[in-house]
């Protein structure tokens, strides 16, 4: 019973206590550290404020950038709702003392405003000591310092734009290159497509006599088959061809006549027809086609 | 092969992809040849010819040529006119350069005759001391500028005297103030 008294009496202890530490509001001041400053120097201060029930911070009221005195500034202050009662302030300084021995610089007070039960109240951050430092040795007389010079202007960066024009003008010839490539401009480079080749060679052969043409495009075909297939190609080797190469069996009819009209040319001179012109234009049809078929593949 | 040939994009996207690479090429080989010639200039920043459109780091240049030469009311006005331009380390070191300008003024007058030049040297150390400042802000890393206003903060004249307008003296005359004979006397 006496037990249970006393646990009693604790919690009751502690709820006060709590009680009291949530009905006064109080702040906590954290910074790095309190010495080795100088004139210039950027000092942060982060603070934790525990306001009670029911009060909240007047944002408005909060100090805002600028002089604080005539040697510090107040350069930042940003404000974060940690929790219900806790709210987080990050101040940041900045000190403009001008010193001739190193000493001690205080941070005034900064009033933190608060509302609570429509009445605004302000809880202020302890005076801050830190210790300050010249930058210039304090034996030093003031006519033998030598003053730091004029900031120089910057180089254009001539170099890094040479570079990058470097680097997307070759982008841009490998994108030339591989478009010619395509389209089959560049002998020995990107895919092989003797047909294509072959439609060339017959286009230019188109100022000549019927029978030139039509000899010279009959071989030009057959060659383009024969690098396509990879050897010679002959009437009784179309079914491996087309086995190979499926791409091409929709001409089926036609290779099968392009053969026949080869026999008829080179091996049977007598059975050609009078009008060769017509042998020329088909068999330039068929070459485009497989040159399209070839393309497609 | 057959791996490659799917990661190449179709025909009209590689087209596109050329074309946007030979217009970024064009205006990189621009800029680099316009970087070039202000790189030259910036050589020979005497000979800077200044227009409405001349590059603000060469009006810079221009302006610590000047400085350079003792012409520094002309410095000052071509630095002002590019203080609230570009970027924050720009404006920085033309603040400083201002301030280094002020305070090199300042220095001689304060080592060579002190408070006889006060009015001078305060109004010229105070100018330094602002844009000193203003760097600093831009940018609190800026070494020289941290030391240059320290000296100007040293070199500051003391305040003067408040004129003692409200002075109430009882005596009614300065002779009273002096010592009387000493009593006794014959």
């Amino acid at each position: 019973m006496a037990l249970m008294r006393s646990i009693a009496l604790m919690l009751c202890l502690a709820a006060g206590a709590l009680r009291a530490e949530t009905a006064a509001p109080h702040l906590e001041l954290q910074a790095s550290r309190d010495f080795g400053y100088t004139l210039g120097s950027l000092i942060e201060h982060h603070l934790r404020l525990w306001l009670p029930d029911g009060a909240e911070l007047v944002t408005p009221l909060l100090p805002s950038p600028g002089a604080v005195n005539d040697w510090l500034d107040l350069r930042t202050l940003r404000w974060e709702q940690e929790s219900a009662h806790v709210v987080r302030i990050d101040v940041t300084y900045q000190v403009f003392k001008g010193i001739r021995d190193p000493e001690t610089a205080v941070i005034p007070p900064l009033a933190i405003a608060y509302r609570v039960g429509g009445t605004n109240a302000e809880i202020h951050t302890p005076e801050w000591s830190f210790g300050l430092i010249p930058l210039i040795p304090p034996a030093t007389p003031d006519d033998k310092v030598m003053l730091r010079g004029d900031a120089h202007e910057r180089q254009f960066p001539a170099q890094s734009a040479f570079y990058r024009f470097v680097a997307f003008l070759s982008a841009a010839a490998l994108g030339v290159l591989a478009l010619a490539s395509r389209f089959g401009l560049i002998p020995g480079l990107g895919r092989r497509r003797p047909f294509a080749d072959a439609c060339r060679r017959i286009a230019r052969l188109r100022s000549a006599s019927p029978g030139v043409r039509l000899d010279a495009g009959l071989r030009a075909v057959h060659e383009a088959l024969a690098k396509t297939h990879g050897k010679p190609v002959f009437p009784a080797m179309l079914d491996a061809f087309f086995e190979a190469r499926p791409v091409f069996a929709p001409l089926r009819a036609e290779f099968e006549a392009f053969f026949d009209a080869s026999q008829r040319h080179f091996f049977e001179p007598g059975a050609e027809e009078t009008d060769v012109s017509v042998h020329c234009q088909a068999l330039e049809g068929f070459c485009r086609r497989c040159a399209r078929l070839e393309r497609s593949a | 092969m057959a791996f490659l040939k799917k990661l190449l994009p179709g025909t009209p996207a590689l087209g596109l992809a050329t074309l946007a690479f030979l217009g970024l090429a064009a205006y990189e080989g621009l800029a680099w040849s316009r970087f070039e010639r202000d790189n030259r200039a910036l050589a020979e920043p005497g000979r800077i010819t200044l227009t409405d459109d001349t590059d603000r780091e060469l009006v810079f240049a221009a302006a610590r040529a000047q400085a350079a030469r003792g012409n520094e009311q002309e410095a000052l006005r071509l630095y002002n006119t590019v203080l609230r331009e570009g970027t924050p380390e720009f404006r920085e070191r033309v603040h400083y350069n201002i301030a280094n300008l002020y305070l090199r003024e300042a220095a001689p007058l304060w080592n060579a005759v002190g408070v006889l030049e006060y009015a001078r040297v305060d109004t010229l150390v105070a100018l330094a001391k602002e844009s000193y400042r203003a760097a600093l802000r831009l940018n609190p890393d800026a070494w020289d500028a941290r030391y240059n206003l320290e000296y100007a903060h040293r070199i500051t004249p003391p305040p003067k005297e408040r004129a003692k307008s409200d002075f109430q003296g009882s005596k009614s005359s300065v002779f009273a103030t002096m010592p009387s004979l000493p009593g006794g006397g014959p």
